[in-house]
This record gives C-alpha cells, structure tokens and sequence, in this order.
C-alpha cells in the first residue's frame, strides 16, 4: 500500500540518471542529498509553502463555518425552500470544474479579485459534500437538547454556540481533515487564478518542475515528499478523532 | 446574532487582507509596473530575471515582474488571462502557440523606438536574417516579436553504441531512411526478450513530437499535413503514406522502437536507453552536460536522413519569439523590456540556447555548441511548420492517426485519409 | 412547536452559505451552460450559434466515445471501490489488529498526497522496464505488462492508481461505519452459535446500508468528475483510451479553444449526474431523511 511512497521518497534521494535507470534499482546506487537543497532553491518555495499554509487555514476555516451553519440550519429547521436549498447546493457537486473554470475565473476577474488570496480561496472554501456532511450530523442531535434550551429562552444563535457547536467538535475535525486535503492537493484553481510568483501554492510550484527539455525528477520528487509530511502529520494526530467524527455524521443510519 | 457578527467580521477581514495582500505589491503606486510570462527551463529562468533586474536598476521608474509557467500550460494561462483581462504585457512563446494570437489580432507591432532605432528594418538589422521568420515573430506583412531562441531538430546518435554493434562512428552515420533503420536494428538490444535499448525512439505520449518528426519526413516526399497555404491536407496521397509508412513501421515491422521502453526521447538518449533520436536541438548539448554527463562524449549530431528519391530537407526549425499584447497599456516599455531579455545573447549560447542576434561571440557558439556547423547548415534546409490558429488541432489528428496506425492496426492509408477529411472539415470553417 | 422566529432563524443560518454557493459555483455553472449557446474562442467576441453544437456533438466519435468510456470506467471503478475499501475496512477495524490507528492512518496517506507527485511517481513505475514489470511482473509471469502502451491496459492502469488513492478515503467512511454496530449484535449471534461469514452477511452488512450508499453515491461524483489523475499520468492517451469525460472537456476548451462545445458537452456531464441521482433516488427510496 506505502510502496510508491516509498519509491517515492527513495526517488528524491537519486539522481536523476537514476531515476529512470534500466535496470531498475529500488535504493539509490548512489545517495544524493543535495536534491532537497537544489528543490528548494529552484523557486520561493518557502514563499509557496506559505501560501498553500494560508489557503488552507482560510478555506478551511471559511467551509467548517458555511457548511456548519447551513446544516445545522438545513437539519433542524422546517421552512420555505429547504429542500430547494440542499439541492441547489448538491448540484454543485455534479458540475466538472473545468466548465465552470473559465466562467468563475472571469467572475472573479470582474470582482477585480484576481492574483489575491481571497480569489483563490473564497471557491475552495465551499463544499456541498461538507454541508451534506454537517446536515447528516446534525439530523442525529436529539431534537429534545434544543427544545430545552428553548424552553428556557435560549436564542437559536446562542443555542448553536452553546450547544450544537460543542457537540459536533468531533464531527468538525472530520470534515476538517476531509477539506483540507482537498484544498492542499488542489492544482487547476491556483494555477488560473494565481499567476504572480509569490502567490503561487505548493502544488502549483511542484508542476513547475515539468521543463521543457528534461525533468529534474529527484528535485520533483524532493519537493512532494515534503508537501506531503505536513498533512501526513496532521492525520497522523488526528486520526483516532477523524475516524470517531466520521461515525457521528450519522453515517450508520 | 455573535454568531453572524463573527461571520461577517471574518468575511470583510478575509477580503481586505486579500486586497491589502495584492495591494501591498504596488507600493511604489507611481511606478510604471509591467508583467512578463515565459515557460521554465533552468538555468535559463535565471539569466532572464538577471536581464530584467539589469534593465530595472537602468529604469527606476519601471518594475517589471517575472512570472514563469510550464512549457506545456503557458498558452492555456494566457487564454484564461485574456478571459479575465489580466493578460500580461509581454510573454515569450513559441511561434506556433503565438499563431492564435496573430490571427486574432492580439499582438503589437514591433515598436522601432523601444529600440533605439527608427524603421523597423533597423531593429530587423540587430538580428540574423531570417531569424525574425524563423522565430515566428513574422505574420502577415509586419513584425510582432523579438526572437528569444532559434533552434532547430538534427539527429543524434551514441557513437558508443555505434563501436559497441560493431559500426564506425565515423563512417557508418547513416544519411538515408534506409541506412537508418539498418543502423538502428543493429543497435537495438534485447535482453531475455524485453527491449532495454530502443535502436531510436520518439515520444509517442505527445502529438506535439510525433508532429515535429512528421513533417520533415513528409515534406522531404512533397506531401504535408497541410499544404503551404493551410488551405487543406496533403496526407491522402501515396507520397504521405509512404513517409507514414516509414515512420511506423520503426515501430511495427522494423522494431527499432518499443514505446514501452521510454517515453521522453530526450530522457531516453541522455539515460542510453535510445541510441537514436531526432527531436534535439544544439540546446541538448546543455542538457547533457547537466544532466546526463556520461553520454556527453559519445554524442554525435549528423543531419536529418534523406529519401533516396526525396527533397533535400532537414529538420524543423522553430522559435520561440517574445511578443507584446495590444492591449497592454505601456507597449513602449514592454518592448523596451522584451529587448532588455534578449540582449545577452552570449549568456544563453554558453548554456546552449541559441539566440540569433547579431554580434553574439561566434567562437563561444562553436564551443558552447559542438556540431554547430551541422545545425548551421541544415537550418538553412530546414523544415518549417504550418502558422495557424488551429495548430494544436490539425496535429492532434495527425498524432491520432499515427496512433491508430501503431496501435489499433488501422492501414496506413485508411488512418491517413480519415486524417485528412478531417483536417479539410476544420479548415473550411 | 415551531415558531415563526425559528424558521426565521432557519434562514439566517442556510442563506448566507447558499449565496456564496450561488454566487462562485451556481453562476458561473449557469453560464457557462449559456456558454454551450455560442462559439466562442476565448480571444474574439462570442458567436451565436443556438443549438448547432449540440447537433455537431451527438454525432462526435471522440465525444460520445469518451462519455461511454467515463460511464464504464465509474461503474467499474465505483463497484471495485466499494468491495475494496469495505474489506480494507473490516480488516483495519478488527479489535484484534494492534496499532489500528496507524494501519488506518497508512491507508489513508495515499489519499493526502499531492496529484502531479503521484502521476509522476505511477508514471515511472508503469514503463516497461520500470518497477512494476522488472520486480514483478517479469520474474513471476516472464512477461511485461504494457501498463500505459495498450489501449486495452490503460484504463485499467489508471483505474489502479485511482483506488490506490481512494481505497483509504471510503474505507474511513466504512470504520466509521462498523464502529456504529453495537458489539452486543455480535456478541448475540456468536452465542447463536453464527459463523463469522454469517455475521458479515446478516448483521454487518444490512446495516451498513447507508454507509454503501453514501459510498456509492459519493464515489460515483468524484470518480465521473476525475481530471487531475488521467491528465497527468496519460493525457487521455494511448489513443484517447484514457479520454475521460473530464479530458475530453478541458481538450476542447483550451487547447481547440471551442469554449462554448466545451460547455455544451459539459451539460450533458451534468445532465448525466442527474439522471444518476434521481435514478440512485429511485432505487434506494431516500435512505437520507
């Protein structure tokens, strides 16, 4: 299951003539170091670290808000448009991304919100299948722990701050985990709308090694061993949480 | 009501730090900013940015920023800047990715004072003739581009692999088709059945290569993907079977070459898993002396193979040009700046690219680029390609007939005529 | 009781998410659907041209080729998932597996990894003489497998990386899932005297129903709507036999610059997503409330 990330991670320590070697060798003939220092150095890519570290502590933080308070609302209220509104919002999830690319990069351009990090997170930030996620939760709090608070005069707001928010602590860091590798693998998006270097993220940075001529594969290799470690990292701790939060969705049932 | 307090607060603060973000780029508000795209290529993104930091210290009042693409995505940004209006003012392209720009009357006309000169003939002068053509900064009567690189395809072989099957490197080079295939079946090497040499190789992966290889092999017959005048195909004659059937049979009959093996050719020959390839320029020279420096020594560049019966034409020549935008507010400048870039033409020979401007130390050419006197001669035969909006097309047909061919087992002609009917449809439009 | 000022309340929570919905996805889908209307090559002003790329695409080989191929390729892929990921599921959540945790975080790594360094990596290890075929293939059938050279191979070769990387990602939903069963469940049927197949077939998987479903419906959209994966592992080759729906779309819209037959194919993209929805609907009779 881990070999190719393990090829991989062999890869980033070969050269590059030993990369694509007949026969193939698992461990590298000869050990190159310098290929994480040449990686490096070939772009900001500390600059690009950065910004994908930006896009996804905001687009996380902007997606756990729409899709709790839209489930929330979508679960446990009856009004006009309800359902309307949840399937308006599970379309979205049937469009392909390249249609709707040139359209939204031109809706954006005329938000005057191209090359700025809202442009790129502001649609990275929205799921549908995060708010379907958070509604099916939601279904599973008992309604009689509002009507309670109701009863005593609680106001809905204060009612979602103070109780449905701190239950759904586990269900939150579910979708968190969901989104974020969402947000951190995504290339077609920052690539349209980022095109100033320094705004540019880490997935971005990464295909930027394809040159023309040839590929500095060990340099590729060097730079995704470390844009996967920290969301590695992240689910690593994360995990006994992400899998608990992931059952309380409701999923069972 | 916190609740929605504290989601419109973080909405307003999210756009502002957006705002503040981009804004904060464009402190010096009184500057004259210029943006430039070019496709990356170490070491040559470097010498570019050191252009432009030179001509910045020599303008303070101009910043210029650099952004740089992949080869392959540079023409699909540009589309999608130029949907959102935020095209840049000068980019550098190959000429036919630029066809489509020309034809939508996108491009500036060269601008002789950006120059320091005062006809457009005078800036013409600054370069080697034909560099402007060959480069693809030609179209239609007038001059759009500066030339950044002229290069074109000769054909490579390992002489090691030449010793090694018991051919002379220097007397065995082969110079028609047929002495090709000969000499590439004698160094194609099989181990317990499985190909770990390919005798030659392209990259069948990409319609773009299997294209460059194409059109020589065509022309050299008289025939074409398309005619001269892009006004319709020229694959549904016998001339262009036989010339498909020379390029396929590499792989089908004469079994020179296993696409399994290896799909960059130009990885493949660096890693001697090719002993042939046909898709280099004097830039490869570079490329092995960074990346594959065991095969530097044994390579040999020899011109393109010729029909017995055929035209005397060598490979493709190609270009990449830097062009300026119409719509670009501060044309003056960017041509300035399109000139800053391609002013050291020294710089980019030593690491092999050549840049046909004159006054480029010829000696440094000679060294940088062995064989320079093999590319020198056959660009002056050498093939051009078609300059059309629907270049990226045509080729995709022609690579999916090839690809019929080799893999589907479709016939030849059968593949080619289907090629050209489409072809015909789309030019008519 | 539901009072006035609570479905008031239902609004302020739901609205502002839909108008952000609206605005970034449900406008730009809404024109980009207009889009299919005209020719339009990004550079010169668009060109009405009604249904005329609807004609010319019900009649396009690559286009109705590619939407079949997407169609097969789900089913497959979707049914393959389900079974893999679900065993995965039942294997890392047994209560006798020490170290669950990090089992299930390994399976989960492929999910994380970023797209254009896996088509690297997998492209490397499917040449003919890359690891695949040299370490394995070669020793233990004496043949090489033509992983991207074969039209009839590379779609599954794609296929295999795509569960790779997603196995992981369902099989979370499916732990999830089985630590929902009460063990008493269990522990009555193994005094019942029931075999371990009996369980998994009476008691596990009826009530993981919803958990199937969500899978299925989940991985149906994902998997229909791939792109990334194929356009950098085969650019739609050999032979377009990797064409997905999704290729064929991005191929015309920027590289053929036929923005508005990108667009048009794209409604029958969606079109067929709603079809599936509404038949999956059907079929299941709402297990969602």
């Amino acid at each position: 299951m881990l070999f190719p990330f393990i090829w991989m991670i062999l890869g980033s320590f070969k050269y590059n003539k030993d990369v694509l070697s007949v026969p193939v060798r698992l461990l590298p003939p000869e050990w190159n170091f310098s290929s994480y220092r040449n990686a490096f150095a070939a772009g900001p890519f500390g600059r690009y670290y950065l910004n994908s570290v930006i896009v996804l502590v905001f687009a996380v933080i902007i997606n756990v808000v729409t899709c709790t308070t839209a489930g929330y609302g979508l679960a446990k209220f009856k009004f006009k448009g309800r359902d309307f509104f949840f399937t308006l919002i599970l379309s979205t999830l049937m469009i392909p991304i390249q249609t709707i690319i040139v359209p939204l990069f031109v809706l954006i351009s005329q938000l005057n919100m191209v090359n700025t990090y809202a442009g790129i997170i502001l649609p990275l930030s929205l799921s549908g299948f995060g708010v379907f996620l958070m509604r099916q939760f939601f279904y599973g709090v008992p309604d009689e722990l509002l009507e309670a608070a109701r009863i005593d005069g609680a106001g809905e707001f204060y009612i979602f701050r103070r109780i449905s928010i701190p239950i759904s602590t586990v269900a939150l860091i579910s979708l968190t985990i969901f989104h974020s590798q969402y947000v951190w693998k995504n290339l077609l998006w920052p690539l349209v709308v980022a095109t100033k270097t320094d705004l540019r993220t880490l997935t971005v940075g990464i295909s930027l090694f394809s040159g023309v001529f040839f590929t500095p594969y060990p340099e590729q290799l060097a730079m995704s061993v470390s844009a996967c470690i920290p969301i590695v990292i992240l689910f690593m701790f994360l995990s006994k949480y992400f899998i608990r939060g992931t059952a309380m969705t409701g999923i069972k049932g | 009501m916190k609740k929605r307090c504290i989601i419109l607060v973080l909405m307003i603060l999210l756009v502002s730090v957006g705002m503040l973000w981009s804004a904060g780029s464009e402190e010096q508000a009184k500057k004259v900013k210029l943006v430039h795209w070019g496709h990356t290529q170490p070491p040559f993104d470097g010498l570019i940015q050191r252009n432009i930091n030179t001509f910045m210290a020599e303008n303070p009042n101009v910043a210029v920023e650099y952004a740089i693409f992949s080869d392959a995505d540079l023409p699909n940004q540009l589309l999608t800047a130029v949907a959102g209006k935020s095209a840049p003012d000068s980019f550098t392209i190959a000429g036919t990715q630029a066809a489509r720009f020309l034809e939508a009357n996108m491009l500036a006309k060269l601008d002789p004072e950006a120059f320091g000169k005062k006809s457009v003939d005078e800036v013409l002068a600054m370069w080697e003739d034909g560099a402007f053509k060959g480069a693809g900064g030609y179209f239609k009567g007038a001059y759009y581009g500066v030339p950044h690189e002229l290069s074109n395809y000769c054909a490579w072989i390992n002489g090691a692999h030449m010793v090694e099957a018991g051919l002379d490197p220097k007397n065995d080079i082969p110079k028609t088709w047929a002495e090709f295939t000969e000499v590439g079946k004698k160094m194609t090497v099989d181990v317990g059945g499985v190909r770990t040499r390919n005798g030659f190789g392209v990259n069948l992966k990409t319609a773009g290569f299997v294209a460059n290889v194409g059109f020589p092999l065509l022309r050299q017959l008289g025939a074409g993907i398309v005619d001269d005048d892009v006004t319709k195909s020229l694959l549904d004659t016998p001339e262009a079977a036989k010339a498909v059937t020379t390029f396929t049979n590499w792989i089908l009959k004469d079994k020179i070459w296993d696409p399994g093996l290896v799909s960059d050719d130009r990885e493949g020959f660096g890693n001697e898993l090719l002993s042939m390839f046909l898709t280099g320029g004097a830039w490869y020279w570079g490329v092995m002396e960074s990346q594959y420096p065991g095969v530097y020594d044994d390579a040999i560049v020899f011109p393109y193979p010729r029909f017995a019966d055929g035209k005397d034409l060598g490979g493709i020549s190609y270009g990449y040009s830097t062009y300026v935008f119409d719509s670009s507010k501060n044309q003056k400048d960017a041509w300035r700046v399109a000139n800053a870039i391609a002013s050291t033409p020294d710089d980019f020979i030593k690491e092999g690219l050549f840049q046909p401007r004159k006054g480029y130390d010829v000696k440094l050419a000679e060294e940088s680029l062995p064989s320079w006197d093999v590319f020198g001669a056959d660009l002056k035969k050498s093939t051009p390609r078609p300059v059309t909006k629907h270049y990226a097309e045509v080729i995709d047909i022609y690579y999916a007939a090839i690809t019929q061919i080799v893999y589907d087992g479709v016939k030849v002609e059968t593949a080619l005529d289907a090629a050209a009917k489409k072809i015909n449809n789309l030019l008519k439009k | 009781m539901k009072t006035k000022s609570q479905s008031r309340a239902g609004y302020y929570f739901v609205v502002p998410t839909v108008i952000l919905f609206c605005v970034f996805l449900i406008y730009p889908m809404l024109n980009s659907f207009r889009l299919s209307l005209y020719s339009w090559n990004i550079m010169e002003p668009m060109q009405f041209v009604a249904f005329d790329n609807f004609k010319t695409l019900l009649q396009d080989q690559e286009f109705l080729s590619s939407w079949g191929r997407t169609l097969q390729y789900t089913l497959t892929s979707v049914a393959l998932l389900l079974v893999i990921s679900f065993v995965f599921a039942l294997m890392l959540d047994s209560r006798m597996l020490k170290a669950r945790n990090m089992f299930q975080a390994i399976y989960f790594i492929p999910v994380v990894l970023v797209t254009p360094a896996v088509g690297v990596v997998w492209k490397l290890m499917f040449q003919t003489t890359g690891i695949l075929n040299a370490g394995i293939f070669a020793p233990l059938f004496g043949a090489t497998v033509p992983w991207l050279e074969s039209k009839n191979v590379a779609l599954y070769s794609i296929m295999m990386v795509q569960l790779w990387i997603s196995a992981g990602y369902y099989m979370v939903m499916f732990i999830a899932g089985l630590q929902g069963i009460p063990e008493e469940y269990y522990e009555s049927a193994v005094i019942d005297g029931a075999s371990w197949s009996k369980r998994l077939f009476a008691i596990t998987i009826p009530l993981l129903k919803p958990v199937f479903l969500l899978v299925f419906v989940t991985s149906v959209l994902f998997t229909f709507g791939q792109f990334a994966l194929p356009y950098t592992i085969s650019q739609g080759g050999p032979n377009y036999s990797t064409e997905l729906l999704t290729l064929f779309v991005y191929r015309n819209a920027f590289k053929y610059l036929k923005v508005g037959y990108a667009s048009t194919a794209s409604i029958f993209y969606f079109l067929t997503m709603i079809v599936f929805s509404i038949m999956q609907i059907r079929l299941f009779s709402d297990k969602k409330r």
